[in-house]
């Protein structure tokens, strides 16, 4: 694997230039495709650094909060460039936050931005899996097949490439969704929360194992399986309840 | 774009749902699976590789001879910016943790370093903890270090728990790996 780029004197640190790249290019997805939806271009891109903004902001507070006693005498170190001193939990639901209160602000539904963040989320789901690939983590199962990577003592699935082709897919269904005439709303997001489901229970079964339930069933895939589910839900059970509601409105007619 | 009838979405979706549910049935664990911790890689989750190195006081260091120990590992050059500027901080943390069963090694990338900058910049600094020296750089190549500094923080069960790359760490950070190390 490839955790470190050295160029000249400058080692670049390859999974999180990833993660940067992939925002960088999600927002430029979203904010090009937005224009296609109810959701002003300018209003996504604000959402998305506002975000980005309270997200780093946050995980630093919130990795100080879960440990003040490690800064004592050091409080400085709060304005460290270091990476690892970040707590992504806390940063994630802080960027969230600024990310719903910027919606709300603006008196957009949230089933438009969820439509024109669509590229967004799966540009950074592929993010995650090259950032995963490049520092070996998230490693596959032993195999030998043509296509194994000889890593961490054995041969093994390169899972983290197919879950990047995976997300690859979805990057391009959802531009494609947010492109097509016939939009009807949330359904670009919610063929995102589906495939993307669907490549991670796909594959999830080549990955070396995490948690396991019982001994033998990979927690994930449960997971997964019930982002499936809620997917699923979102483009079948929503449509029929209005079909429902428009024939007994034509009923009463 | 989506024209289906809705019945017939909701039966598609449930046989989807079924195959899935299948899949994960399929993707059971076999008995016989080998853990990651009874495999040796310089890796988060395994047992972290052996080594025996001679250091800069002339003793010998064996990594097998710590064993129940919790153990940081910290990959350095004296020409690199970044480990000069964080060795401070990890000579603080090595006095606030003195008494505690916690072992320092500052392995030094001798192999593309000189003797004489190591000692120098070690007596400069005062520094008190081990210092292993890499002279073949066979040490740094097991460990997979691409980069300098790396540090490794490894288990009382000999397992990898953290891999930092690059620096310079803050002294929280050190603090906040090193407590949970110990609270393992």
């Amino acid at each position: 694997m490839f955790p470190v780029l050295n160029l000249g004197p400058l080692s670049l640190p390859v999974p999180e230039f990833a993660l940067l790249l992939g925002f960088w290019l999600g927002s430029y997805l979203s904010v090009k495709f937005s224009s296609r939806r109810l959701v002003k271009p300018d209003l996504i891109e604000r959402i998305l650094w506002t975000s980005l903004l309270a997200g780093v902001l946050g995980a630093r507070l919130s990795y100080f909060a879960r440990q003040p006693d490690a800064f004592s005498g050091n409080y400085l170190s709060l304005l460290s460039i270091n990476f690892h001193l970040f707590d992504l939990q806390g940063g994630l639901l802080i960027a969230l936050l600024a990310g719903s209160w910027i919606v709300s602000k603006n008196k957009v539904k949230y089933q438009d931005i969820l439509d024109s963040l669509s590229p967004f989320f799966a540009t950074m789901a592929a993010a995650i899996h090259f950032s995963k690939y490049a520092s070996g983590t998230g490693y596959g199962l032993p195999a030998t097949l043509p296509w194994s990577v000889y890593l961490w003592g054995d041969y093994r699935h390169p899972v983290q490439l197919y879950f990047l082709a995976g997300s690859l897919l979805v990057i391009l269904i959802t531009i494609f969704i947010n492109l097509s005439s016939s939009y009807a709303q949330g359904l670009s997001f919610s063929w995102f929360v589906i495939l993307t489901n669907f490549y991670l229970l796909l594959f999830t079964k080549y990955q070396y194992p995490g948690y396991l339930l019982g001994g033998e069933f990979r927690l994930a895939q449960l997971v997964y399986w019930f982002g499936l589910l809620l997917g699923l839900t979102l483009i079948v059970v929503k449509p029929l309840k209005s079909e429902e509601e428009k024939s007994s409105h034509a009923i009463e007619k | 774009m989506i024209s289906y009838q809705p019945k017939f979405r909701l039966l598609g979706s449930i046989i989807f749902l079924l195959a899935t549910a299948i899949w994960i049935w399929f993707s059971r664990i076999p008995g016989d699976f080998l853990p990651p911790d009874s495999i040796t890689a310089p890796q988060v989750g395994f047992k972290s590789p052996d080594f025996s190195l001679v250091t800069l006081s002339g003793s010998d260091f064996n990594l097998n001879d710590f064993a129940g120990k919790p153990l940081v590992i910290n990959f350095w050059a004296s020409w690199c910016p970044p480990c000069r500027a964080e060795m401070p901080a990890f000579q603080e943390a090595f006095q606030e943790y003195s008494d505690t069963d916690l072992v320092f090694a500052a392995i030094n990338a001798t192999h593309q370093d000189s003797l004489q900058d190591v000692e120098e910049f070690i007596k400069n600094h005062a520094l008190t903890f081990l210092i292993p020296l890499d002279k073949n750089g066979s040490v740094s190549r097991n460990y997979n270090v691409h980069s300098l500094p790396t540090t490794f923080f490894v288990d009382r069960q000999g397992l990898i728990t953290k891999i930092l790359i690059g620096g310079p760490l803050p002294l929280p950070l050190i603090r906040t790996e090193i407590n949970q190390l110990l609270e393992k």
